[in-house]
């Protein structure tokens, strides 16, 4: 019993992972390193809450979750592909302003608990009883693979990441392509956000989302980009969570402050060793242009 | 094809007068933004508006907003350094946690260190720690390219995680709180009249980063790294060894910053001792256009918002996630600045005659 309960936390928490890694690796491979997915990670998380708490519908507070985090994403979107500022700061900005409107309208929301007839319905799949978000974010994970690897839009993408000059020879519609990748980026975060505080810790405190939308961006790097292996990435950073839930529990003497930073160590070797063997000029994905300003008029310029 | 075509056009140099003009627009147009924000919140926008000031320059506030000044003009510093040679530190906060950490180790080993050595010491101390926890980055990004904005953002949580392991663990001394034993009274530096004395500190670190970067050849070669590695190769520099050195002195000023606020400030080490000063370093260093000599001033200005934000939350009983939510406006108003002295926009009519001008 006390088994199932765990591998249903490393599923559920899974899940957010995963739908926060395919939103800013969709993003990445556009060309765009959004450091402002904690804003707005926050700001759906907060929507999501506040929606299920005043009407008591479920799929409402989903659906207000991805719209919110698509609205606040542009932002981003408009310093960096209009008016071509540095996308860290610009991340950074958005993230600031995101989480400082997040946890200042979420204090009204501390310690009022969820409504109690609200529930996620269950799907039986061979014998298990699952949420239907965990399914539909693997059925997400594969669609985003159809759609990068087997469609023009994904196409676009890619080589929107890889080259934008090339694309804009090619007459691919850079912004265009761009608004259309931070979109499903907002819509994917927002509802990954939506699982974490209605499902994952269904309540609401202050700083409860702090550290997971950067999680996100190191998560779709460790998973080389591709949406098949962010289920993997996202499954295994989630067990690390677990992990360090767990092994107090059990007797073990691990600190689980210590256990907490697994994931961001783990990324950071698995970005250095992909970053490593990219220059050995063995391709494994990374979008050349991340992170970089792209207009057509001029090179790449300092500050830029 | 519509009528109106809106062309974005590069400028030339606008005059300083007229940047530092738009930069006062701007950090006002932030506070205008905020105004509906707090109205919403169901406060009055002219009372937040007399505790913005009156919570931060007043005579009872003034010197709080002191003490926050120096670790978010030495976490400035620290982003000018690195942004000028074209890097990304975005980590201040973690170099800040590991400098201060470091300090309290070292100084609970030798306690008895007399005082003018001592607190030589805790900027050695506090310095070196920081920018080893920086040159991490710096090194797997020369060697290896990993992003070092990813990279040193990741490493800030590893540093907060350490942070909490030493408060709840091995250095707990207190039974209620997760609080670590103080800082031995030989490293605690002295206040002089209201204010702390680190503000010396502050003063002669500012003056030799402003030296490093506008006199040396170190900050020559610093803005040469940023205009690439192409650049880079034709001036025959070793660029590798350049990018530690950067990460180094970036990490070391955002070390600084924390040893000296354990000194003069905190005192001991707890969970809530991570401030987030580096982000406001960060949004410091963008408001001052990336120039040391205008550091302090940009950084006055985020620590007026901090202290002010202790001073409503006590009062009209904001929470003081507002200030973020206001430097977040803040740093997206410089950022749209930014725009506007580089690129003008035109609107153009389009009709049959001047159909010539779309090659």
């Amino acid at each position: 019993m006390r088994l199932l309960i765990i591998i249903n936390g490393i599923l559920e928490r899974a899940t957010v992972y995963l739908l926060a890694t395919e939103g800013s690796l969709i993003v990445q491979r556009a060309g765009l390193l959004n450091l402002g997915i904690e804003g707005f990670f926050a700001i759906a998380a907060l929507v999501a809450y506040a929606v299920a708490v005043y009407t008591g519908n479920l799929v409402l507070a989903f659906i207000a979750a991805a719209a919110s985090a698509l609205a606040f994403n542009m932002i981003f979107t408009v310093l960096t592909v209009h008016l071509r500022l540095n996308h860290i700061v610009s991340g950074l900005a958005v993230s600031m302003l995101g989480l400082g409107l997040s946890y200042t309208f979420g204090v009204s929301l501390v310690g009022i608990p969820l409504p109690q007839n609200i529930s996620m319905p269950m799907i039986n799949v061979f014998g298990l009883e699952l949420d239907p978000v965990i399914i539909l974010s693997i059925v997400i994970a594969v669609g985003l693979w159809y759609l990068l690897y087997r469609t023009k839009l994904g196409y676009q993408i890619r080589i929107v990441g890889e080259n934008p000059h090339v694309a804009d020879r090619l007459g691919v519609p850079i912004d265009k392509v761009r608004y259309i990748a931070t979109a499903i980026e907002g819509a994917l975060v927002g509802l990954g956000a939506a699982y974490y505080s209605l499902v994952v810790i269904p309540e609401w405190s202050t700083g409860v989302t702090l550290g997971k939308g950067w999680l996100a961006i190191a998560l779709a790097m460790f998973s080389l980009w591709h949406p098949i292996y962010a289920i993997g990435g996202s499954y295994l950073i989630a067990c690390s969570d677990s992990l360090a839930r767990v092994l107090p529990l059990l007797g073990v003497p691990v600190s689980p402050y210590l256990l907490y930073a697994l994931p961001y160590v783990l990324t950071i070797v698995a970005l250095s060793v992909v970053s490593y063997v990219e220059v050995k000029k063995k391709r494994l994905g990374i979008p050349t242009a991340l992170a970089k300003v792209y207009s057509r008029e001029e090179r790449a310029r300092k500050y830029t | 094809m519509s009528p109106i075509r809106i062309v974005v056009k590069r400028r030339e140099k606008l005059p300083r007068r007229l940047k530092i003009l738009y930069t006062i627009i701007a950090i006002l147009v932030s506070f205008l933004i905020a105004a509906p924000i707090v109205a919403a919140l169901g406060i009055d926008p002219i009372l937040f508006y007399k505790y913005l000031i009156v919570g931060s320059f007043a005579p009872y506030s003034f010197p709080l907003t002191i003490m926050n000044l120096i670790p978010v003009s030495l976490c400035c510093i620290s982003a000018i350094i690195s942004f000028r040679a074209g890097l990304w530190n975005i980590g201040q906060d973690g170099q800040y946690i590991i400098g201060a950490i470091f300090l309290l180790w070292i100084a609970s080993i030798i306690p008895n260190v007399p005082p003018p050595l001592s607190y030589l010491l805790v900027i050695i101390l506090g310095g070196l720690a920081g920018g080893a926890w920086c040159l991490i980055c710096g090194v797997l990004r020369a060697y290896t390219e990993a992003n070092e904005a990813v990279t040193t953002l990741m490493m800030l949580y590893v540093a907060s995680s350490i942070l909490n392991y030493l408060c709840y663990g091995p250095w707990r001394s207190s039974v209620g709180f997760p609080e670590t034993f103080p800082l031995p009274q030989n490293y605690q530096l002295p206040n002089i009249g209201p204010v702390t004395s680190a503000l010396i500190a502050l003063a002669v670190l500012t003056f030799l980063a402003w030296l490093m970067i506008e006199r040396t050849r170190l900050g020559l070669e610093m803005s040469i790294l940023a205009e690439g590695t192409r650049v880079i190769d034709y001036v025959g520099l070793r660029y590798r060894r350049l990018i530690c050195i950067v990460m180094f002195l970036s990490g070391f000023y955002a070390g600084i910053a924390g040893a000296l606020y354990l000194s003069y400030a905190a005192k001991f080490l707890e969970p809530g001792f991570i401030a987030y000063y580096g982000f406001s370093g960060i949004i410091a260093a963008w408001l001052c256009e990336l120039r040391v000599e205008y550091s302090i001033l940009s950084s006055l200005l985020l620590a007026a918002l901090y202290s002010s934000s202790y001073t409503m939350q006590a009062t009209l009983n904001i929470p003081s996630y507002m200030t973020d939510a206001l430097e977040g406006l803040l740093l997206i108003c410089i950022l749209l600045v930014h725009f506007f002295t580089r690129y003008r926009i035109e609107i153009r009519l389009i009709n049959a005659r001047s159909k010539g001008d779309r090659k």
